[in-house]
């Protein structure tokens, strides 16, 4: 192996570390099945590895691979024609390690209900992924202020529905 | 009473989700069996671009070969976006002539990249967040409190909640210049296929964008009828000496053609703006979409009447209204529409057939091609616009009509 493609192993190594539990965790909430969030996951970062010569000039890797987790959730739900439906998903055998993190998911997909999309989208990436609304206007290539109307319409249609 | 609070808390997860130990080692060793690829340059994806519109060619090869230009490595381009959006960033207000190639009434997303150019007035006032826009048929303010929207001629418009940026929907990113050059700059970042070219005069940098529509067009409906569904090429002017933005430009490849769709002239940077540019008409008929207006509508029309059934079903319940003129079920389903405009057209109005609902490009909801028969016995072809993305999922026309 040449030293160049080790660096980039290494460079790669260092963002996997950092990075995968909270890729794992948004392809998680949106599929709802270990084995194919961990596909996912897998595949960001391959194309990560095979998109730039030096890894770290990936200015805001953050983002970059935030935005690629999300295309490619929303390629996987096209590719299975619909998201796992919910009596399916409660049905799903989960070992018992992931037997809380399943209920999560389960929870808090019954919560969003049958918001439309882009809105189900915003409110993910502000409750669970805990990002701040310059970041999910960056990343869904927004106005900030689109975002925040987005956001606040969303969370006053849920607070309706459980009122 | 469930607050944002309570509400933000419940969506959060309350456990951790850890990858498993081994996903590391499975994408090593994945990765270790790629070859390493150098990525295609700016130039090999002009290229191929060229090589699919010779009007397009003319263009490119003229910024490509003239003058100083050349293709930039993004940092350029994100750098040069990055600084205007802090110069636009600190100011305090900014105006703008927009001119776009629409229809004076039609709602302000909408393009139509063959019509005659419409002059809009873009006013923002930063410090108070306030904004209106004026295209003369239609009207936009956010004055603080509540967004307004209204046709002038027709003296009917829509009245809601807060700052509603839905009302003008992708026309927002005009409207707001530093998310603008944020939303090219990550773009230049992004590398995910847009194209970036650089040129420079003694005082002027331009930078030329093109980007491929976005939204599904399994369905090619919508395709063209908006900025964003359309492939653009979008030209920005920036001052050398200063760096804050001073033009743009947005063309659309139709046809092979290159078709300036939107054109900013005259973006000044005023201190102040009077208090009266974000003021609404008088005498006009509001549809009051605010939470206290829904409140009292929901609880004085059969909202549930439209709620739970499919698009199709709507379409027909919709015209079966029309029919009779039941002005309950017509103030829900065209709730955001003149009511009296609609019995002057539809009143009488029966449906003979219809097709099944489709979506296409970045519209949330969906369509519905039908045949109806009007009172005067002429048939007549719609294709209707209905959406169901509120809080209580109830079907309403959205356009078509």
């Amino acid at each position: 192996m040449t030293d160049k493609k080790q660096q980039r192993l290494n460079e790669l190594e260092g963002i996997i570390v950092r990075e995968q539990d909270m890729l794992f965790r948004f392809a998680y909430m949106r599929i709802g099945r270990r084995a194919d969030a961990e596909d996912i996951v897998q595949d960001v970062f391959l194309k990560l590895f095979r998109s730039s010569e030096s890894l770290g000039s990936v200015r805001n890797i953050k983002h970059y691979l935030i935005r690629s987790i999300s295309n490619a959730c929303k390629d996987f739900h096209r590719r299975q024609q619909n998201i796992l439906p919910l009596e399916k998903a409660e049905r799903e055998m989960v070992s018992d390690d992931d037997l809380k993190m399943h209920e999560e998911y389960l929870r808090i997909t019954k919560l969003a209900g049958t918001l439309p999309q882009e809105q189900k989208e915003v409110l993910y990436m502000k409750c669970i992924d805990g990002l701040k609304f310059r970041e999910i206007a960056d990343i869904l290539e927004l106005p900030q202020a689109t975002v925040k109307s987005r956001y606040r319409y969303t969370i006053q249609g849920i607070q309706k529905q459980l009122n | 009473m469930k607050t944002t609070d309570n509400i933000e808390k419940m969506l959060t997860p309350q456990c951790e989700f850890k990858a498993s130990s081994s996903l590391k080692d499975r994408i090593l060793e994945a990765a270790a069996q790629e070859e390493i690829t150098t990525p295609a340059r700016p130039r090999l994806v002009i290229m191929k671009y060229l090589a699919t519109s010779v009007a397009a060619a003319i263009a490119l090869l003229a910024v490509l070969f003239i003058g100083k230009s050349s293709v930039q490595p993004t940092y350029a381009a994100e750098k040069i976006f990055a600084d205007a959006a802090e110069i636009l960033n600190n100011i305090n207000s900014y105006t703008a002539i927009l001119k776009v190639r629409t229809d004076p009434q039609e709602n302000f997303s909408y393009i139509n990249p063959w019509g005659r150019f419409v002059e809009h007035t873009v006013t923002v006032q930063q410090s108070t967040g306030h904004w209106s826009i004026d295209k003369g048929g239609r009207k936009a303010v956010y004055d603080g409190t509540y967004t307004w929207q209204w046709l002038p001629e027709s003296q009917f418009g829509w009245k809601y909640d807060n700052e509603n940026i839905y009302v003008i929907d992708d026309f927002a990113l005009l409207l707001d210049l530093p998310s603008l050059m944020v939303a090219e700059e990550n773009i230049a970042l992004a590398s995910n296929g847009a194209c970036i070219t650089k040129t420079e005069s003694d005082e002027v940098i331009t930078l030329v964008v093109t980007s491929p529509a976005q939204g599904d067009f399994t369905n090619e409906y919508s395709r063209n009828t908006s900025i964003l569904e359309s492939d653009t090429i979008r030209e920005y002017e920036f001052s050398k000496e200063g760096g804050e933005l001073l033009s743009l430009k947005i063309s659309t490849k139709i046809l092979g053609v290159n078709r300036v769709i939107v054109e900013m002239t005259d973006l000044k940077y005023p201190p102040g703006i009077k208090p009266s540019t974000f003021a609404v008409d008088e005498d006009i008929e509001w549809i009051d979409n605010t939470e206290l207006g829904m409140k009292v509508a929901y609880e004085t029309l059969p909202f549930d009447q439209f709620t739970g059934i499919t698009a199709e079903e709507a379409v027909v319940k919709m015209f079966d209204a029309t029919s009779v003129w039941d002005e309950d079920f017509l103030k829900v389903v065209l709730r955001n529409m003149s009511l009296r405009q609609m019995e002057k057209i539809y009143k009488g109005c029966r449906l003979l057939e219809y097709e099944p609902s489709f979506k296409s490009g970045l519209y949330n909801g969906v369509f519905v091609k039908c045949k109806v028969k009007m009172a005067d016995g002429r048939t007549k072809k719609l294709v209707v616009a209905l959406r169901n993305d509120n809080p209580t999922m109830t079907w309403t026309a959205d356009g078509g009509l």
